[in-house]
């Protein structure tokens, strides 16, 4: 018997995406839970949620219990997760005894740091069943893009770029193809202290304001589909009749106004305004070329060929027709088509290229995980209960949720959905993506 | 706005943005200046001089480093104090207790380790995968572990009903750099920044830009 509740936890270094599993999982079902302490200038510390309750940005500093991506620190991250799955009143609190709990990790995290993660969950939580499972590995089990692709799809590349850095994740028949993974260490984090770093030199000096900052961002910043005409444009500053250049009121922490943007103009005479011109797409044209700014690596598009050039040539024309781009910085303006531009003359002539960012591609991982919890045949093979952790072990867990058949013989599982059509499709393997 | 109840010493910093004009920002003073071109493979041939000096490259990575940072000075962030007026025990504050703490959990959540830690932690334990795409992004011409990836991928492709095996692991799976020529721009106004200061190296558009830096940034690294 299952424990009566699932928790899913899409567990970001910028948001915790968590919310309980249903039959039919919806993006109202996800809560987001800022994943940091901050501290504000009058040293106050606020965990969580508690950041919403805050007025005054200003000065605030953040300790993130996430690391380049990677859930490194466990004192800060029991303190947020604490708050979020115990106290009774969170929106998402559950009792781990009664709970499976389904975790996501970003791809290729160290050893050591699975280790902690497991053992946090079973040994400190005490939940009943877990299962930890690489974020867009989760992809193929979310509400298709691509109708009328079969479900769970038959192949998805991801493209996640999220606060950290921005994954390139092939899957083929619901199963990662490790060798193609892919990462670019510039993510959301990034181009929030470029911005910051751009307009302190430039206009107001906000090496101290990261999160007003990253609301400017929010705000003002897209991906330009023609860089050099956009910058052609913004060669004379600050023109008035730029269609570009935008105005950013600052926020008036004394009065708990909140910062606006607005087409560029005259000032109120009580008004701070930041005037952003070619910061507004400079700024993410880094997820493009990486070298800007001296990252030796390549961007997201370019990227992506390095993934295809490790998975095997008939795959290709699939993969390349099925790309889902999810996490935070999908959600900027301009990105899906500079990425299908950009990649086009890259791919095969024959090949169709698709990318298509979900309708909300901050929560889209989450309800990918979330049909994935629905997926009996799968997850039962997956998760680890309590009891088998304490008989067996760390490895053995490890083992089982790393898809290894260590339980052997002893319980009959039946096939799941997905090793059903792989085995299907071993008749008719060059067939392409769904007509 | 009606006057405060209590008017502490420190009112003015505590309330109100306190944002100023640069002209100079802290960036420079931190970083030492923006890099003027990446440095790429494009760039190398071109410039031979100052953009592959070992004074730039750690400009470059300083920079890179800076924008990786959460905040703009290292602070730590205490976790805030229990609060102890409940009047129930919760089992929020029972999970809490270090009583209940497997020794496990007390050294994890003891642990300072960083990223950086963990991820040396792993070179030592599998250092062959470790050094073979460290050798390629330390030199970016370099193509060996390519062509063993290649080999690799083959095999698989023979049998293409087994997955491409277990995961590569941090330092394996970083992308290899862009094969597009790296661009520059002007460090005042983002343009192209096609010259270039012939005393700091920076980076300028033209001649309004050029005076703009001589002025207020020049860092005079090379003068
Ligand atoms: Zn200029
Ligand atoms: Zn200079």
């Amino acid at each position: 018997m299952p424990p009566p509740t699932t928790l899913v936890v899409d567990n970001g270094s910028y948001t915790i995406k968590a919310g309980f599993g249903s039959s039919s999982p919806s993006y109202d079902d996800v809560y987001l839970i800022p994943n940091c302490i901050a501290r504000t200038r009058d040293r106050r510390s606020l965990v969580g949620t508690q950041l919403e309750t805050a007025r005054d940005f200003g000065g605030m500093a953040f300790r993130r219990p996430v690391e380049k991506g990677y859930l490194v620190n466990w004192e800060a991250e029991k303190e947020i997760w604490d708050r979020a799955f115990l106290e009774t009143d969170s929106p998402v609190h559950a009792d781990p005894h009664e709970t499976r709990f389904v975790l996501t990790e970003a791809p290729n995290a160290p050893l050591s740091l699975q280790n902690n993660c497991d053992q946090m969950v079973f040994e400190e939580y005490e939940f009943a069943e877990y299962y930890r499972c690489v974020a867009p590995s989760v992809i193929p089990w979310a509400p298709t893009l691509f109708p009328p692709a079969p479900h769970p799809a038959e192949a998805a590349l991801v493209v996640d770029t999220g606060f950290s850095h921005t994954h390139i994740y092939p899957t083929l028949f619901g199963q990662p193809w490790n060798l193609g993974v892919r990462r670019i260490d510039i993510g959301g984090k990034f181009l929030t202290n470029y911005l910051k770093e751009l307009v302190s030199m430039r206009t107001w000096n906000m090496m101290e304001e990261p999160y007003l900052i990253s609301q400017v961002k929010e705000a003002v910043c897209f991906v330009s589909t023609d860089f050099s005409a956009d910058l052609e444009k913004c060669k004379r500053l600050r023109t008035v009749d730029n269609p570009l250049v935008r105005d950013y009121v600052l926020p008036d922490y004394n009065t708990y106004k909140a910062g606006f943007v607005r087409p560029h103009g005259k000032r109120g005479d009580d008004e701070q305004v930041m005037v952003l011109a070619n910061e507004r797409f400079t700024v993410p044209e880094l997820l493009f070329n990486p070298a800007d700014v001296g990252v030796k690596q390549a961007g997201v598009a370019e990227c992506v060929i390095q993934s295809l050039e490790m998975v095997p040539e008939r795959y290709r024309p699939l993969l390349l027709a099925n790309i889902v781009l999810t996490g935070g910085n999908a959600a900027i303006p301009g990105f899906q088509e500079r990425f299908e531009k950009e990649l086009r003359p890259m791919a095969p002539v024959e090949a169709t290229v698709r990318a298509m960012v979900p309708e909300d591609p901050v929560k889209y991982t989450w309800l990918g995980a979330a049909h994935m919890a629905n997926d009996e045949s799968f997850i039962k093979k997956r998760t680890v209960t309590r009891k088998e952790y304490m008989e067996h072990g760390l490895v053995w867990a490890q083992k089982t949720m790393a898809g290894e058949d260590v339980r052997g013989g002893g319980e009959t599982i039946k096939e799941s959905s997905l090793e059903k059509e792989r085995r299907e499709n071993r008749s008719h393997k060059k067939r392409r993506v769904g007509e | 706005m009606p006057p405060t109840v209590e008017v502490l010493p420190k009112s003015t910093t505590i309330s109100g943005a306190n944002w100023t004009y640069t002209t100079l920002p802290p960036a420079h003073a931190v970083s030492g200046g923006l890099p003027a071109s990446t440095g790429g493979r494009g760039a190398r041939n071109r410039h031979s001089n100052f953009e592959n000096t070992a004074a730039r490259q750690r400009q470059i990575n300083s920079r890179i480093s800076d924008l990786e940072k959460d905040n703009y000075r290292e602070t730590h962030i205490p976790l805030p104090k229990k609060e102890n007026n409940r009047g129930r025990i919760s089992r929020y504050e029972i999970l809490s207790s270090t009583l209940y703490r497997a020794l496990n959990v007390r050294r994890i959540l003891l642990s300072q380790k960083t990223f950086v830690n963990h991820l040396a932690d792993e070179e030592a334990l599998h250092p062959t995968a470790v050094r073979a795409r460290r050798s390629s992004s330390a030199e970016p011409g370099a193509e060996g572990d390519m062509e063993f990836e290649k080999a690799e991928i083959n095999e698989c492709a023979i049998d293409d009903e087994e997955s491409s095996g277990p995961p590569l692991g941090y330092a394996r799976a970083v992308s290899r750099p862009s094969r597009r020529p790296s661009r520059t721009f002007c460090e005042i106004c983002g343009y192209w920044g096609n010259y270039r200061c012939g005393k700091c190296g920076a980076r300028y558009c033209g001649l309004e830009c050029s005076g703009v830096h001589q002025e207020t940034r020049c860092q005079r690294m090379y003068g």
